[in-house]
């Protein structure tokens, strides 16, 4: 009896050993046919050339699948990041999906619980290799009517001392303004916020009570609703200790529409949205922080239309 | 020929084995953030010793060692003077040695001491019958797709692991040789000198020594007593140490205040004369406590002495540099790094990193044997305290028990939450030899039983030709791993975490760091522009430098520092460092690389082109 448990447990371990050493090598064996060949990259890019339409976009599954950016057609945006499985994707009325789910982890279906909601699967699944390519009609969709990225070109910049005193005017620079004397910036470029990259208005504040904004004159016409959403940039956003920055979009009126703030440690959007949107007349989005470094700001101010259904 | 004889030349042929594989694998080797520092200041430090040799009195003046030693003096010198005396006879003398072979040539004779190492030991662990065992476990190391990676490389971390297990093998010989206990010392020596890690050996080998005193001296008056006074000698410098740090103000800079003439010096001296002395007299009445202790005390003589003489920037001022040496290290930034879909930034850290992270990079099949090995030897090392646990198993002795103390010391070290994170899995590369020996006791064992269950049906069939299944079954993923992910080593991952697709998968940092960059120099060399300006991301000036100067980037080529003045860029991907990712879509006018390095379709370096 006393000799009874190490041998047992001797024989376990020669098992298991064995075991994992076949599993083992059956896994490197194997995994080459689980990766895409090149003439996979080429069927699965010609699909997408050949019935793209505007505003389309196509997602990455699983979302590290990047290589796809070499091969894929220009005119479609291709979006894979950390989070990507549950975007929205509103301004895509479709969205073709490349998903690669023989990889290890892939996660398929972890990822389309998140993606399926609101969306309808246009035609069948297509196979190039170890590549499933889908088209979705995305119900998430919502046509946008007024983009204060694509409005910038006509926009004026300047920082206030307090809410309709202008302090001084930002000076056009290159393509974005800086504000003369101060840190205060707005300039439309690509942002990391929480891992996702968005082209949005990145705007730095003044620091102190002032506020920088970014005015529209032509405003943004009526809409199902307005969105506001305000992210600090990079790994700016876990520092901690540093102070709450506030941002918010007023009508000509000076009447505030949406108003958000971004605590110190927040990481991603914050969003908020005023319903059933009138012709706002001018149109200023405003930014203020105690502090003005560390607190870079991506913004994305949209007027949007109503969902193609199923939205959230 | 002699078991003897036997285990020298297999000793020997590991090694060369080992030392080829890294020689004949190192091109296309990239070079890591810190490798090309570590060049330049190899070469400052060689041009040293050559004024040395042509001028002494010149070189040996504070100006002249401040001169060439001030370059990366956070680490100590003695891998650094080895790669610089290497490249000035290797690759400027003699020419036989291109590129930056010269260089890393020590690194890979360091290196491949350690399979000769653990073959050692691990002979020495598992007695007459242990010649599989050990072999397993030898080999196994390289079979480690980082740790093979991390062994061309001119750094300290391999290094540091080879001196480690020979700091720890030459203490397990001490106690059996009469002259053991100096070569013990001069190890540790060489370990300090290696890389700061082995500063914490002495706490996990002293209780070896004090326990093996102990056992020796018990029931002998004699030599107990001076055993009792050893310690004494000891505890008395000890406390009146902290007593005079205590009246400087404590604190983590209090050594700075020490001076070289002063109380601080008299104390250590008079330990040391104290301990000598004790030693001497124990000698007389016990050799085996002799050797037990004088290991101890010839580490803290030699330590201190090759440590120091090694490194000629402490010689003018010992107590400010070393004082600024320790502080650097204790006062380490953190670097960011991706594990289990989160950014680390900062402490407190999670207390099972690096576990988790060794689990998801040594090959499953090496992982699980380590395992099994550490589990049953931890077993029979706590059934020894238990009277009756003994019979189920013999108890462990005490070298198994010393291999699992190194087994698992420097994962704790590492493991502790405030401890900075970064670099991978090289910070805890000493404890892997341990771990390795272990492996190839569970494998060995398995074997065994194997044999038992096969020669059942299969009379004729020996121990042998089975253990050298069961063994090339494990061996094979992880050279398979090795050679599939090479040169891109900081890149794998092993078939628990999914490979290195898998751990994309599962957010594990994709690589570390700079090194993946040669990946995609060829297609940079065959597409560049004439005088084209290269972007080269979380590329130093060294290793731009290096790539140019070793014939791996062509020549014309122009570096710069950002986006901005670029017009071509190769990204590393990093989490961290989406953002400069995302610069250079907005310089370059697009989201649409050029080109890559894809490792199993992970992006690794993404280059673009100016539009």
């Amino acid at each position: 009896m006393a000799l009874e448990v190490p041998a047992l447990a001797r024989r376990a371990e020669a098992v298991v050993l064995v075991a994992i050493g076949v599993l083992a090598v059956l896994f490197w064996a194997t995994l080459p046919a689980r990766l895409p060949s090149a003439a996979d990259d080429t069927a699965a890019a010609q699909a997408v050339a050949q019935e793209q339409q505007p505003g389309d976009a196509l997602l990455l599954h699983p979302w590290w699948t990047e290589r796809a950016r070499l091969f894929l057609p220009e005119g479609v945006p291709v979006v894979g990041y950390l989070g990507s499985d549950r975007a929205d994707l509103e301004q895509a009325p479709r969205i073709w999906v490349l998903s690669q789910p023989s990889l290890p982890y892939a996660g398929s279906s972890a990822f389309w619980d998140a993606f399926r909601p609101g969306r309808t699967l246009v035609g069948e699944e297509r196979r190039f290799g170890t590549y499933r390519l889908s088209l979705h009609r995305n119900g998430r969709y919502r046509p946008t009517l007024f983009s204060s990225l694509e409005a910038f070109g006509a926009a004026r910049a300047y920082v206030e001392s307090s809410p309709g005193v202008k302090k001084l005017d930002c000076v056009r620079q290159g393509k974005g303004f800086e504000c003369p004397g101060t840190p205060a910036h707005a300039w439309p470029v690509w942002r990391d916020v929480a891992a996702e990259p968005r082209r949005c208005l990145s705007l730095s504040p003044p620091g102190g009570t002032d506020r920088l904004v970014v005015e529209f004159p032509e405003g943004a016409p009526a809409a199902d609703r307005l969105s506001l959403e305000v992210g600090v940039v990079w790994e700016w956003a876990v520092y901690p200790g540093l102070p709450t920055v506030r941002a918010g979009v007023e009508d000509g009126h000076g009447a505030p529409l949406a108003e958000v703030s971004v605590a110190a440690g927040h990481t991603g959007f914050t969003r908020a949205l005023h319903p059933d949107l009138a012709p706002t007349g001018p149109l200023k989005i405003w930014l203020s922080c105690p502090r003005a470094d560390s607190r870079e700001t991506c913004v994305d101010v949209r007027a949007q239309g109503p969902a193609a259904g199923g939205g959230t | 020929m002699s078991g003897e004889a036997l285990d020298r030349r297999v000793g020997w042929g590991l090694f060369a084995a080992a030392f080829l594989a890294l020689l004949f694998t190192q091109q296309g080797v990239g070079f890591t953030r810190d490798e090309s520092v570590y060049f330049s200041a190899a070469e400052s430090y060689a041009r040293w010793y050559q004024l040395l040799l042509r001028a002494p009195t010149t070189a040996v003046t504070e100006a002249s060692i401040d001169g060439h030693w001030t370059e990366n003096d956070e680490h100590p010198a003695l891998m650094k003077t080895l790669f610089g005396w290497s490249e000035l006879l290797f690759s400027r003398t003699l020419r036989v040695a291109p590129g930056p072979m010269g260089l890393r040539l020590p690194a890979f004779f360091v290196a491949a001491l350690i399979p000769l190492l653990i073959y050692r030991l691990g002979r020495r662990l598992s007695g007459s019958g242990g010649r599989q065992a050990a072999l397993f476990a030898a080999i196994s190391f390289f079979c480690v797709p980082r740790q093979f990676f991390h062994g061309h490389l001119a750094c300290f971390d391999i290094p540091v692991a080879a001196m480690w297990l020979l700091t720890v093998h030459a203490f397990v010989r001490a106690q059996e040789t009469p002259r053991g206990w100096l070569w013990a010392g001069a190890a540790w020596g060489l370990a300090i000198a290696t890389k700061h890690n082995a500063l914490f050996m002495p706490f996990v080998l002293a209780p070896f020594s004090l326990y093996l005193a102990w056992k020796h001296t018990r029931g002998r008056p004699g030599a107990d007593r001076f055993f009792q006074w050893y310690v004494g000698a000891h505890a008395g410098a000890a406390l009146l140490m902290s007593l005079l740090v205590i009246f400087l103000g404590g604190g983590p800079n209090a050594q700075a205040r020490f001076l070289l003439l002063s109380p601080h010096t008299a104390i250590i001296l008079g330990g040391l004369g104290a301990s000598g002395w004790c030693l001497w007299r124990l000698r007389k009445h016990s050799e085996e406590a002799f050797r037990a202790l004088a290991t101890l005390t010839a580490m803290e003589l030699f330590g201190p002495l090759i440590f120091i003489g090694s490194w000629p920037h402490l010689w003018h001022h010992p107590v400010d540099n070393i004082a600024g040496y320790l502080a650097f290290h204790a006062q380490h930034s953190n670097y960011t790094w991706f594990y289990l879909g989160r950014l680390l930034r900062e402490p407190p850290f999670p207390l099972e990193y690096v576990v988790v992270v060794t689990a998801l990079t040594v090959p499953t099949s090496l992982l699980l044997p380590m395992v099994t090995g550490f589990a049953s030897t931890a077993a029979r090392a706590l059934a020894s305290v238990w009277g009756r646990a003994r019979a189920w198993a013999p108890p462990a002795s005490w070298v198994e028990v010393l291999v699992l103390t190194h087994a698992v010391t420097s994962i704790a070290i590492i493991s502790h939450p405030d401890v900075p994170h970064f670099g991978g899995v090289k910070h805890w590369f000493p404890s892997m030899p341990f771990l390795a020996i272990l492996a190839g006791r569970s494998a060995d064992r398995a074997a065994g039983q194997l044999h038992a269950w096969l020669s059942r049906r299969r009379p004729a069939l020996s121990r042998r030709a089975v253990a050298v299944g069961l063994f090339a079954l494990l061996l094979l993923p992880g050279a398979w791993a090795t050679a599939r992910v090479h040169p891109y080593g900081t890149s794998s991952y092993s078939e628990l975490a999914g490979g290195v697709p898998g751990a994309a998968s599962l957010g594990m940092q994709r690589q570390f760091w700079s090194n993946n960059v040669t990946g995609v120099l060829e297609w940079i060399n065959q597409n560049a522009r004439p005088g084209e300006r290269l972007y080269l991301h979380e590329v130093n000036g060294y290793s731009f430098r290096d790539y140019q100067r070793f014939g791996m980037l062509r020549a014309d080529i122009v570096g710069v520092g950002g986006p901005q003045d670029a017009t071509m860029a190769a990204y590393q991907y990093h989490q961290e460092f989406r953002e400069h990712e995302l610069d250079l879509w907005e310089a370059f006018g697009t989201t649409r690389p050029s080109y890559g390095l894809y490792v199993d379709e992970t992006p690794q370096i993404v280059v673009y082109r100016r539009r």
